[in-house]
């Protein structure tokens, strides 16, 4: 069991064209027995944290710990961790029980011992059938169960997840999330998922670590990621659909006050929070942001507001529709039920609710309200 | 394609193949046959190409200097103990160079090193002989050509040990390292399995070129130790070339890399197409 913490950890990489700064002073403190994910698009630099943290990679400059314990200097085998790969690494050259023996056996654990220990794993994994087998017969789902089966199997003290899902198809995806959620609810164990999928952190993590460009955006649950970003990137990253944005005015009227697109085709009005915190700051350039789900053809309600638009795509997706919509300059998208008769060209009215929308520093991206 | 097209094309490739075989296999016949027959049927204006008495105690007679035999031991010994080394130095040599770049001295120092192979022998044929004739072993001695071939065949090894390395995948190290292996015995236990089938065709290659090597053999050993390639110019009468002596000695050299490639042909195959198929 063990708790990590990382401190201003730094990545620089040498390369011909100069250094590259892949991680930077990255700050988190992840919970014994948390679930947290990693997230970011490829290159942000989530996968060169999780090499520090699990020893594949020396650390530039800051700490990284374990259980308050310094773990910089310490080799992977010392480390204590498992971790599950992305191309699952698998021995080609052994059986799947060979493979599964091998942390053992380089631990000096008895035979009669680790066979136990297989079985137990081959039937939590159910890999009882496969045993016997290589890994280039397996197909890409029980490779990876085999991968997470070897990662478990000298329960190690954390276990760090590296895009685990990325080559698995969307039926075996399903089966793998509810899993591993089954398997961290079970073990209690500290786990540590990195992947680039919003949809996999949202299903499977307790807290999620939001990066992007070497840099730490965001760490928060899953309800905070998703309802208060912290900037701008964060809000766009996550959810899906994209959430719209709008760069809008603030016109200030005594206690009023209003946000206007330039060309004037689009206005929101704020909810009574926002309208507070504008009233009392100067800030003019603000960039707005809803999510498609918060835009709705239906809300009819006292609280909600409304703004027209004109249709221009209608997507039918199955169990949702999207519509993309236009309204002066500004193109943006509604997820609507299926079936929505509206055609390209018609004029909708569209209902949100004030309090969904998200207000960015049009300047820092920064969250403001 | 057409059928008819295609039944063409079949024709063509055959025909193509006969003619590649008549050149392969010609020189191969002419060896055979040449080995069976007296010294006398060698030296006829116009050849025969069937002897017309067979003489089997050619073979024999090849060995009538009892030396002739340790000779074939003495080219084992400098082959085998030179691809063995070239293997040695190879293998850790590619690794780095794969897997640590910019530690092992970058791009340049690993294409000087091919560079090394592709550098013409005959040029350093005597300044090459003065160098080795300082040593303590002097040239005359199996450990004077096991190092001399390093020069060609080390190159070549740890070129391709590296390229083979670069496709051996570097997650599996690392997940044996996660596993609680040192790095030595990663490289050992999961990594060298997998460029095993490489290292087996880079052998019989180094083997080969060792086994059949004649120009420094030639300069550097001759009485302490003899390379059969320097003992079969040797197959002469005075000014007569006894040339079934030498065919049917050259076959007798022929045995073992033959049965070398037999034996192993299933990893040259392997190995040589590493890397092309993925997975």
């Amino acid at each position: 069991m063990a708790g990590i913490t990382l401190k201003n950890v730094n990545k620089i990489y040498p390369s011909r064209y100069g250094p590259v700064h892949a991680v930077k002073d990255f700050n988190l403190e992840i919970n014994d027995g948390e679930f947290v994910a990693l997230l970011g698009p490829s290159g942000c630099g989530k996968t060169s944290t999780l090499r520090m943290i699990v020893g594949l990679e020396t650390i530039s400059s800051g700490e990284i710990l374990f259980d308050g314990r310094r773990v910089n200097e310490l080799e992977p085998r010392d480390r204590n961790v498992a971790m599950a790969f992305e191309t699952y690494a698998l021995y080609p050259n052994f059986t799947i029980a060979e493979n599964l023996s091998f942390p053992l056996e380089v631990r000096g654990m008895g035979e009669a011992e680790r066979k136990k220990k297989i079985d137990k794993i081959a039937q939590i994994m159910r890999l009882e059938s496969i045993l016997e087998q290589k890994p280039p017969m397996l197909s890409g789902g029980e490779q990876q169960r085999v991968s997470l089966g070897r990662a478990l199997i000298r329960d190690p003290d954390a276990f760090i997840l590296d895009e685990v899902m990325s080559h698995l198809d969307a039926n075996l995806k399903f089966q793998m999330l509810h899993d591993l959620k089954i398997l961290h609810r079970e073990l209690g164990k500290t786990m540590v998922y990195v992947t680039h999928d919003q949809m996999e952190a949202l299903a499977l993590a307790d807290r999620i670590a939001v990066m992007d460009h070497a840099l730490l955006q965001q760490a928060g649950t899953r309800n905070e990621v998703y309802r208060e970003p912290a900037n701008r990137f964060v809000a766009d990253f996550i959810g899906e659909p994209p959430t719209n944005f709008f760069d809008m005015l603030v016109r200030r009227n005594g206690n009023d006050v209003n946000i206007v697109s330039e060309d004037g085709a689009i206005s929101f009005s704020p909810p009574e929070k926002l309208t507070k915190v504008l009233a009392t700051n100067n800030i003019d350039a603000v960039t707005l942001g809803i999510r498609p789900q918060h835009l709705g053809l239906s809300g009819t309600d006292g609280k909600s507001c409304s703004l027209k638009a004109e249709v221009h795509i209608n997507e039918y997706l199955g169990e949702r529709s999207i519509l993309t919509l236009k309204s002066g300059n500004e193109t943006f998208r509604a997820l609507v039920p299926p079936y929505t008769s509206a055609k390209k060209g018609e004029t909708v009215k569209l209902h949100y609710a004030p309090e969904d929308l998200m207000l960015f520093d049009a300047k820092t991206t920064n969250l403001i309200a | 394609m057409s059928e008819k097209n295609y039944a063409l094309v079949k024709v063509l490739l055959l025909i193509f193949l006969g003619i590649w075989m008549l050149f392969t296999l010609f020189p191969l016949y002419w060896q055979l046959i040449t080995a069976f027959k007296s010294a006398g049927e060698t030296n006829l204006t116009v050849p025969t190409f069937w002897p017309d008495e067979w003489h089997p105690e050619n073979f024999i007679a090849v060995f009538a200097d009892k030396s002739n035999f340790g000779a074939l031991i003495d080219s084992f010994v400098i082959a085998t103990g030179n691809t063995l080394a070239s293997l040695f130095l190879g293998t850790l040599a590619g690794y780095a160079f794969a897997r640590f770049p910019r530690q092992a001295g970058g791009e340049n120092l690993s294409f000087w090193i091919l560079s090394n192979r592709m550098f013409p022998p005959v040029a350093i044929l005597i300044p090459m002989f003065f160098l080795f004739d300082a040593m303590p072993w002097g040239t005359d001695s199996h450990i004077s050509l096991i190092i001399l071939y390093l020069v060609f065949n080390m190159p070549l090894a740890t070129w391709l040990m590296m390229v083979f390395f670069r496709d051996a995948p570097r997650e599996l190290e690392e997940a044996a390292y996660l596993d609680g292996f040192t790095p030595l015995q990663a490289f050992r236990r999961v990594t060298l399995p997998l460029v095993l089938p490489g290292m087996v065709s880079v052998g019989i290659l180094c083997w080969i070129f060792a086994w059949n090597e004649y120009l420094f053999a030639n300069l550097f050993v001759g009485s302490a130790v003899r390379t059969f390639t320097i003992v079969i110019p040797t197959f002469t009468n005075g000014s007569q070339t006894l040339w079934n002596l030498q065919m049917a000695f050259s076959l007798i050299a022929m045995i073992p890399p033959v049965t070398l490639f037999i034996l192993l042909r299933r990893y040259m195959v392997r190995g040589l197409s590493l890397g092309v198929v993925k997975g």
